[in-house]
């Protein structure tokens, strides 16, 4: 979440600095121009008046996310999601060097498409960074994937919202955004919990009275499929994040659910280990609150002393189980 | 500095408000330097500051005291610091999402940090300054009586005494559950009272008996409620396995197609709840209409105590949100009972209603007061509100008293412009019929008083009727269908005058 922050903050440096070259160059064109017709762009000019007026205060003006986010949806489709909008060329001579072996330009591509059960395809092309980690962010949960030797990455995302918003942050710091509808959200009961670093919390769902250990209870060693969940008949747990940085676990189940009512019941665990006992376990879960929002609890949690080895702490209370439609 | 004149409001606080001191000394005196309390500062939230005197806590207004001192708080630098106790889940699935909800209504940001499975902490931020504005340690049993905070505010099933004030925040109710593939569908309340509370049971008497019994360990405090079903002896049946953890007795119960259980209709889970039936035959299902209306005879309150003292301004308007339709929608998806005024239409009452023609009398007299009866109700819709009675009197109980500031609440809001709402008088069948029609009536009159009282001025058209025992709900042969069948019931209908 830092990290966010700092990008965001170098963007906005980045914003003001590519402002300040249009303001001036604005002006001199402006005062070569025949007639007085302004050059400028004047949607751009009121915005960045307050922007270069605050650029000499201390870093408190990370540019919202969304303030950024609105011009980037009002442009064409094709436009959407065009890394090279936060690094523009002429500013940065250096990235125009920046050349994959092909002769293409450096260029990162992030494509989103809607899959079944409210996921989101997401594949990241960025032939410059191979082997390298990028972030991805969505609604709260954050999650580190590598990319392949040669600068891909495809993976399914569940989305926690129907529109969804997903932002790529990229080794230099650069992003890329893409916002993808995802109607059939909806219909699913999500909860996400996510980490970084050693995992100490896992997430488990007990389906309609399902005992540990039976069919009916999913988590990360017997995790469901998606197509249960799309059949209505069950939930299905996804696992993101290669281990490098954040990881994120995030279980599904049908709103409408086919066969009865009842409840799933939704809790936490974490086993006390040589690796865990004594530390403080860290965690973001994510949840649905009785408005529809979602509301994100922190979870910091101290471990009981090494002396407890073996045994488990249950976390019944962290999330509240999904009480099916009847109820 | 903080200025104004007038009254000085000085309220003795309870021994065991002692708040963690964190800020120095100060003078507050009246601008006029009529009075003056010399102290240390324990709190200020922006309206009252809480001082250590030497002859104890004192709270004080800031609106009519002016303070001097190093220790004088700096008014945007306030922060409410509360803490709330009460069941965890109480605590989770309830308050913190009225909190939350409380939080967008004010345009501040909750935030939840989750440290045990009964330890939470609350804080509530401005959304545009991120200040600060409160920091509310949520703790159960347990983690209290470790934290030594001064608690202001519980969740509780059990109601409160003096000094805390209370409000019912939702509703639930014990109910009888079994195994989904248990084909019992209904439980006599006889059978029920004598096998939960280790009486012997006449075989012969009741077809079915149970296995394995889950019973609320008693430390819960929800075994009274059955009280409501007649006497209880002190002692549970032997064979009876008390949960503290309700979740884990619904599981039980849900695993074991043998097992009856007692528990919360909030807590149901995997189980299904059973209808309570009496000796005539007639049953009530727990659902959520029937909780509401109280016509499920034993229905529970969820309370948000509050200590009787000034309160932080945060607090206050946390207790007025509560209060709120839109809480109560909240409330409502949080698998509780909300209080909300809803509507069951005269369609959906078909059973009762065929009940109650197939239980009248035979005369003609019986029949014409039956006509009179689906005459005045076909066009309406009952409302879920309903008031009930001591027995044998006129005297509402304790809920159907705070239903009158619901109802009187909702008339002045407008919820029934233009309509007409008619208080329906009813009895329970012990006694002459005369009597019992003008007991109810006596009654319907009482509520229509009541109500007209604080909102007579209301642009809807008020009108009362009686019934007597025309229209049962539950057997009279037992005294909680007696209870139940006491009831004045309000119908809304469009004004045709």
């Amino acid at each position: 979440m830092n990290l966010f922050a700092a990008l965001n903050w170098r963007r906005a440096l980045m914003i003001v600095g590519t402002l300040l070259v249009a303001f001036a160059s604005g002006h001199v064109m402006q005062s070569l121009a025949v007639n007085n017709t302004p050059l400028v762009n004047t949607g751009i000019a009121p915005d960045a008046a307050p922007l270069l007026r605050r650029a000499g205060e201390p870093p408190e003006l990370p540019v919202p996310p969304a303030a950024t986010l609105t011009p980037i949806l009002q442009t064409p489709p094709s436009l959407r999601d065009r890394v090279t909008r936060d690094q523009p060329a002429p500013l940065l001579p250096r990235d125009e060097a920046r050349l994959v072996p092909l002769g293409a330009p450096c260029r990162a591509e992030l494509v989103t498409t809607a899959k079944p059960a409210g996921i989101i395809g997401l594949t990241i092309s960025a032939p410059c960074w191979p082997s390298s980690p990028v972030h991805i962010r969505h609604s709260g949960l954050n999650i580190t994937e590598t990319l392949d030797a040669q600068g891909r990455l495809s993976i399914d995302l569940p989305a926690l919202s129907p529109v969804a918003r997903i932002e790529v942050a990229y080794p230099d710091n650069t992003f890329g955004h893409e916002v993808l509808e995802l109607p059939e959200v909806e219909a699913l009961y999500r909860v996400a919990l996510s980490w970084e670093g050693t995992q100490i919390l896992t997430l488990h769902a007990l389906e309609l009275g399902a005992a540990h250990g039976q069919r009916g209870h999913i988590y990360s060693a017997h995790r469901g499929t998606p197509a249960r969940t799309v059949r209505g008949v069950g939930g299905f747990l996804t696992r993101l994040g290669d281990g490098t940085g954040s990881v994120a676990e995030i279980y599904t189940y049908p709103r409408e659910d086919a066969r009865s009512r009842g409840v799933v019941r939704l809790s936490a665990e974490a086993e006390v280990t040589s690796a865990t006992c004594g530390r403080v376990a860290e965690a973001s879960a994510i949840q649905t609150d009785a408005l529809g929002g979602l509301q994100t609890s922190e979870v910091v949690l101290s471990m009981p002393d090494c002396e407890a080895l073996g045994e488990i702490v249950l976390l019944k209370n962290l999330f509240r189980d999904l009480r099916l439609a009847g109820r | 500095m903080i200025r104004i004149a007038a009254c000085l409001v000085l309220l003795w606080l309870p021994a065991t408000l002692t708040a963690q001191a964190e800020t120095g000394y100060v003078t507050l005196a009246t601008p006029d330097g009529g009075l003056s309390v010399e102290g240390r500062l324990i709190s200020f939230d922006g309206e009252f500051f809480r001082v250590e005197t030497e002859f104890g806590q004192v709270t004080l207004d800031a609106g009519n005291v002016v303070c001097a001192g190093q220790g004088c708080p700096d008014p945007d630098a306030m922060v409410a610091r509360i803490a709330i106790t009460g069941p965890p889940v109480l605590l989770r699935e309830l308050v913190a999402p009225l909190m939350s909800g409380f939080a967008q209504r004010q345009g501040l940001v909750f935030e939840d940090t989750f440290l045990s499975d009964d330890h939470f902490q609350w804080s509530l931020k401005d959304r545009r300054s991120a200040r600060v504005i409160a920091e509310i340690e949520a703790l159960g049993p347990d983690q209290s009586a470790a934290m030594e905070l001064p608690v202001e505010l519980k969740v509780s099933r059990q109601e409160a005494r003096a000094p805390w004030q209370s409000d019912v925040i939702a509703l639930d109710a014990l109910v009888a559950i079994v195994a989904p593939d248990n084909p019992i569908a209904s439980i006599d309340t006889e059978l029920l009272r004598r096998i939960l509370t280790g009486q012997t049971v006449d075989p012969a008497k009741y077809e079915a008996t149970p296995g394995q019994i889950h019973l609320p360990a008693p430390r819960l405090g929800l075994l009274q409620g059955l009280s409501r079903l007649g006497s209880l002896t002190s002692r549970s049946p032997q064979s009876a396995i008390a949960h503290g953890d309700l979740d884990a007795l619904a599981d039980d119960v849900a695993s074991d197609p043998g097992a009856l259980g007692l528990t919360l209709f909030s807590r149901i889970g995997n189980a299904v709840p059973l209808i309570l039936s009496g000796p005539c035959g007639r049953g009530m299902p727990a659902m959520r209409s029937s909780i509401k209306a109280e016509d499920y005879p034993l229905t529970e309150h969820v309370f948000l105590h509050r200590l009787g003292a000034r309160q932080p301004r945060v607090i206050r308007d946390f207790v007025a949100y509560v209060r709120s339709n839109e809480a109560q929608s909240i409330v409502r998806n949080t698998g509780f009972i909300d209080q909300a005024i809803g509507e069951i239409t005269f369609a959906e009452q078909g059973e009762r209603i065929a009940h109650s023609v197939l239980a009248a009398g035979e005369d003609d007299l019986a029949l014409s007061e039956m006509r009179r009866m689906l005459r005045a109700l076909a066009t309406g819709a009952r409302l879920t509100l309903t008031f009930r009675f001591r027995d044998g009197s006129s005297e509402l109980d304790a809920q159907s008293r705070s239903n009158i500031r619901r109802l009187a609440d909702a008339i002045n809001d407008g919820a029934f412009d233009g309509q007409e709402l008619l208080f329906a008088g009813f009895s329970d069948g012990q006694g002459e019929r005369g009597a019992n029609l003008g007991l109810s009536q006596r009654r319907a009159r009482r509520v229509y008083e009541a109500i007209t009282q604080i909102a007579g001025d209301a642009p809807v058209r008020f009108a009362v009727d009686a019934f007597g025992e025309a229209l049962p709900m539950a057997c009279d042969g037992v005294l909680w269908g007696r209870r139940v069948n006491r009831r004045v019931e309000v119908w809304a209908k469009a004004d045709h005058r």
